[in-house]
């Protein structure tokens, strides 16, 4: 668990899997819920129950963020991507709009930045939003992330096509969210 | 109506193993393939027949393959529509030219007509997606005359002999891939004719030749 000075920032537990169902109702479209072919899926608590439960070496386990009261306001992870490319898939979701302005949404960011650039040696992080995401959109372009592009009606929900933007940060313009690095003691 | 062409794609047959092994293991191919490019002769043939072997007469099939295949040439190449998604209407296309003189040219284009053409007439997509690595400047030229719109510039995306290269998503939307065949329609008139015309000129042409032996 990481004290944070807005909060906390730690693993998710399979007991989470009920806030996911309540900050993440359906009725919103998520990027973080489309499939490789860009369908939306909802899992179940169970099957949330078993995604929060999962070790696995190349990934990030699933973190829970806490505002200071304790509430559970989202959740982050990190997706390594294959071996040909040193760059992950940055996952920051959180249930409410304006929560991405809070400063835990920027700790958790910076969490994730300096596990992506310092720890992994990462060369960038990809992220994407649905055209219906504005905040995290503007939360995270806020914060140096680029457009890569959009994807013209990929996802049909709702009787309405909606656009999928890809974003990304090199670690070259990432200084802003990681703390100084010391120079080695001689 | 279709490009008039004896190029035409049909079901890969479990003859066409062989030759399609040989272009995966050719490393000039594989540098333009995305995936790992140590995967070892077993695995790349263990992921061929699994590929093949998924049945395209399916009603709802998450991936058609089909064999490139002309009656001059043979079997040039591999069309892969994939991750095929029955509620967005949508799909990947991914083109592989085996023979090396065919790459970028006609044959190429008319492969990849070929496969938009079953992905919006046949399946009844809405969108294609096509990604290319930046180097594969045929394939770029090829994918940008088919009507596909540029989206993604994904920067410093696949590496290859030690340099990260950047990739390109393209999309092409159904009403976009029709105003592009109108206009070849319309360029072309003297080259057009009935879609399978064709392919059922080169299937008993080759049924003629089983039947000669």
């Amino acid at each position: 668990m990481i004290r944070t000075e807005h909060g906390v920032i730690r693993t998710a537990d399979p007991d989470d899997a009920n806030a996911v169902r309540r900050l993440f109702p359906p009725d919103r479209p998520r990027a973080f819920f489309l499939d490789r072919r860009r369908e939306l899926t909802y899992p179940t608590v169970d099957e949330f129950w078993q995604i929060f439960n999962q070790r696995d070496a190349s990934h990030l386990p699933f973190y829970a963020v806490e505002d200071l009261a304790g509430q559970v306001q989202g959740f982050i992870t990190l997706r390594a991507s294959t071996s040909e490319a040193s760059f992950g898939e940055l996952v920051l979701m959180f249930g409410h709009e304006e929560a991405y302005e809070a400063p835990f949404a920027e700790e958790a960011l910076q969490f994730l930045c300096q596990t992506a650039f310092r720890e992994r040696r990462m060369n960038k992080v990809v992220a994407q939003c649905l055209d219906t995401e504005t905040a995290c959109r503007a939360f995270l372009t806020a914060r140096g992330f680029e457009s890569d592009g959009v994807q013209r009606e990929v996802l049909y929900t709702q009787g309405c096509w909606r656009d999928l933007e890809s974003l990304s940060l090199f670690s070259a313009n990432a200084a802003a969210l990681l703390p100084r690095e010391e120079a080695p003691a001689r | 109506m279709a490009i008039k062409s004896s190029i035409y794609l049909r079901r890969a047959e479990r003859e066409d193993l062989d030759v399609v092994v040989e272009w995966m293991e050719d490393p000039d191919f594989l540098y333009f393939l995305y995936g790992d490019p140590a995967r070892s002769p077993k695995r790349i043939r263990e992921q061929i027949v699994s590929m093949l072997g998924r049945n395209a007469s399916q009603s709802m099939p998450g991936g058609v393959y089909f064999i490139v295949d002309s009656p001059r040439y043979g079997p040039i190449g591999l069309i892969a529509i994939q991750n095929i998604s029955w509620r967005n209407r949508s799909c990947s296309v991914d083109t592989y030219i085996g023979e090396k003189k065919l790459r970028g040219g006609f044959a190429s284009a008319v492969a990849l007509f070929r496969a938009l053409e079953y992905a919006f007439h046949e399946l009844n997509l809405h969108r294609a997606t096509l990604y290319v690595y930046a180097f594969n400047k045929a394939s770029r030229r090829l994918i940008e005359r088919s009507g596909a719109v540029h989206e993604l510039t994904m920067r410093e995306h696949v590496a290859r002999g030690g340099t990260l290269y950047d990739m390109y998503g393209y999309g092409l939307l159904r009403r976009e891939f029709e105003t592009f065949r109108n206009e070849v329609a319309e360029r072309m008139p003297e080259a057009l004719l009935e879609a399978n015309q064709a392919a059922e000129a080169a299937a008993a042409a080759k049924q003629g030749g089983e039947s000669a032996s």
